[in-house]
């Protein structure tokens, strides 16, 4: 059973495409190809110009990922953590670093603190510092809002306005229909395994898009 | 070479886990105790001599709290997704199972050692010798070799945890075997060379459950 | 009706004929045996039903390497159908050589090194029945189980040579023989192998079949919901 069909995405440098689509459209197996958690059972996939199949290291330094699993040791502290993860991206300054990305999620003052004693929120916080720890060109998230608080969403937010601005590339899925057209350059909307529309943002409201959204969805366009 | 370092710093994180839960240590400790204390209690109403059984009650006990030390090992890259944390750092999924499976050869080899102390007061069997050192080695590695594989496939399974003894015991009888009767020779004062057999059988089962685990991993965490 | 169904069908037809050559061969036309009468003949049932058993989770460590290699799914049909076969092949193994056991010298179980490895085969291939009822995702149960009918295969000679090593100290009561036989009894030996490979090989046609129908039903279900 195939969880995509044909999917033909392009990103250029610098964009910032959000999927939207109901549960099982196949969202989270995008993301996980991409990440190259996994294999397509047919496609190529190129990230970077590299094939991933063939770079994989490389491909692998080019991206960051963001998912509801915070990748975390619960019984490490923060900056434990990261800096586990700063030495398998081979970082320059490790502790410098990982002091850096701490302070960029508001977090430094609790990066002795184990994972297990921080609240799901900062956790997520800790995550998405780990995902931008080696400067990742491309990031990847999938339901990054998923669950989270007040806090933690504005931390996101903040990252991802951030990246935009220095030119990074962003592809998320998300429920979320005013954040992700709040935030991004592109929308799409991926339903049951095939992309059934993309647009770009401009022109597009909240209550135009929901319309589409329910439109493609229910199958009564295109 | 940078992938030594990685998998260094793998190794590392699982040692320092467990120092600040001494979780793997504590189960696989007392749970060791217990097998050989009940051992103890199922034998010494029908055996003998005593001296007979213990080879392999102290080889029935480090599978059993080998099994257990694993299933957690694994059960904690579960969490959270921290094994797919580490797939998407680039390094390669060999480094990871040699990391892992290194980090499990510790734990079981500290639980082992702790463990005969308490052995030689319950069964009246000195086993603490250096020559014994040699077979524990050779028994551990296998082990922990197979056992890293076998319970990374257990902890992504409907069954999780109890799967692994099923997996992992039959496979292991030839180690378990051999293990035992070593064990046996050298507290029968053959020394190691009369124990050379079983040593070698031991290491050939070592070497080739060593390499097939290496290459198989891959296998098991990529999808 | 499509050719492997016909190749099925065949194959089937065969081995039964040469099913009936066998027990003819072993109850008839071999002669008795000295020393245990009429009851060796469940010798050329058991014997060859252990060396098929030896072949299906050969074929399982092939096809098991196959979908590694390939990832293609009637690899793993393949592997899973073989495993499945050899372990029941296993059981018979195991079953008569307990009645052999038991008639002969009223004892259920000896600790013989060939019936032993079985005895251990039969529960890495039981943990390989199971491991496959465990894992719902069908990639993820194909890729696990190759995993595993690679290294139960492996460990067959190191289990074989170990279990044999413990044996010889241990001081053995019976052993189980046929290994001097008349040219008779080779006949009838080689007329049972020849059978029961036969049975083999439309045992996994037909399983292998009816894990495609399997798969294409499941596929169906999934179009319907």
């Amino acid at each position: 059973m195939e969880a995509l069909r044909g999917v033909d995405l392009q990103l250029a440098e610098g964009d910032f495409l959000t999927l939207f689509g109901p549960n099982g459209a196949g969202k989270t197996t995008l993301i996980r190809i991409l990440a190259t958690l996994m294999r397509p059972s047919a496609g190529r996939v190129l990230i970077g110009g590299l094939d991933v199949a063939e770079c994989t290291a490389e491909v692998r330094r080019l991206i960051g990922v963001v998912s509801h699993q915070t990748f975390l040791y619960r019984d490490l502290t923060a900056e434990e953590n990261l800096l586990l993860h700063a030495r398998l991206y081979d970082l320059p300054e490790p502790r410098s670093q990982v002091r850096k990305a701490l302070e960029r999620v508001a977090l430094g003052h609790r990066a002795a603190d184990p994972v297990r004693t921080l609240s799901r929120g900062m956790q997520q916080r800790v995550s998405i510092a780990r995902a931008v720890l080696h400067d990742p060109a491309i990031l990847l998230l999938d339901e990054p809002y998923n669950g989270l608080d007040q806090h933690a969403a504005a931390s996101l937010t903040g990252i991802l306005e951030e990246m935009a601005l220095r030119g990074r590339t962003v592809l998320m899925t998300t429920h979320d229909l005013e954040q992700g057209l709040a935030l991004s350059r592109r929308v799409g909307i991926l339903n049951s395994g095939r992309l059934a529309y993309q647009e770009r943002t401009a022109g597009l409201t909240a209550a135009s898009f929901r319309q589409l959204y329910m439109d493609v969805v229910e199958g009564k366009a295109r | 070479m940078s992938s030594w370092r990685k998998t260094w710093a793998l190794i590392a994180k699982d040692i320092a886990i467990e120092r600040r839960t001494r979780e793997s240590l504590n189960v696989m400790f007392v749970f060791s105790v217990m097998v050989v204390v009940i051992l103890n209690f199922a034998f010494e109403l029908r055996v003998e001599n005593i001296r007979q059984v213990a080879p392999g009650a102290l080889w029935v006990a480090f599978a059993f709290a080998g099994v257990l030390g694993l299933n957690r090992s694994l059960a904690r890259e579960r969490e959270d997704g921290c094994l797919e944390g580490l797939m998407l750092a680039p390094i390669d999924r060999s480094a990871i199972f040699v990391a892992k499976a290194a980090a499990n050869l510790l734990f079981i080899l500290g639980a082992e050692a702790i463990v005969l102390p308490l052995f030689t007061v319950l069964f009246g069997v000195n086993v603490l010798r250096a020559d014994l050192a040699v077979v524990l080695l050779l028994g551990t590695v296998g082990l922990a070799a197979v056992g890293t594989l076998l319970a990374a496939m257990a902890a992504h399974t409907r069954a999780r945890d109890v799967l692994l003894p099923i997996l992992l015991l039959p496979v292991s009888v030839p180690l378990l075997i051999a293990a035992a009767k070593a064990t046996g020779g050298l507290l029968d004062g053959v020394g190691l060379a009369g124990v050379a057999g079983w040593l070698q059988l031991l290491s050939a089962f070592d070497v080739l459950f060593v390499a097939a685990s290496y290459v198989l991993f891959g296998y098991v965490v990529e999808e | 009706m499509i050719a492997r169904e016909r190749a099925g069908l065949a194959l089937a037809g065969l081995s039964g004929l040469a099913m009936l050559a066998a027990i003819y061969m072993a109850l008839v036309y071999a002669p008795t045996e000295r020393t245990m009468g009429a009851l060796q003949r469940i010798f050329y049932f058991h014997v060859p039903v252990a060396m098929v058993a030896f072949v299906a989770f050969g074929v399982a460590f092939v096809a098991s390497i196959g979908y590694l290699v390939s990832a293609e799914q009637r690899w793993d049909d393949l592997a899973h159908s073989a495993a499945e076969i050899g372990e029941v092949f296993a059981s018979l193994v195991l079953l008569t050589g307990m009645l052999w056991a038991r008639a002969a010298w009223n004892t259920w179980w000896t600790w013989d090194p060939r019936l032993t490895t079985t005895l251990v085969l039969w529960l890495i291939y039981a943990g390989y029945l199971m491991l496959r009822s465990s894992v719902e995702d069908e990639m993820r149960r194909a890729r696990y189980a190759a995993v595993l009918g690679i290294i139960g295969f492996l460990d067959v000679p190191v289990v074989f040579m170990a279990i044999r090593w413990w044996r010889t100290i241990h001081p053995v009561v019976f052993e189980a023989s046929g290994v001097n036989l008349e040219p008779a009894m080779l006949t009838a030996f080689m007329v049972a192998m020849v059978a029961f490979l036969l049975l083999l090989a439309a045992l996994l046609v037909a399983r292998v079949g009816l894990e495609s129908l399997a798969e294409e039903v499941e596929f169906l279900r999934r179009r319907v919901q």
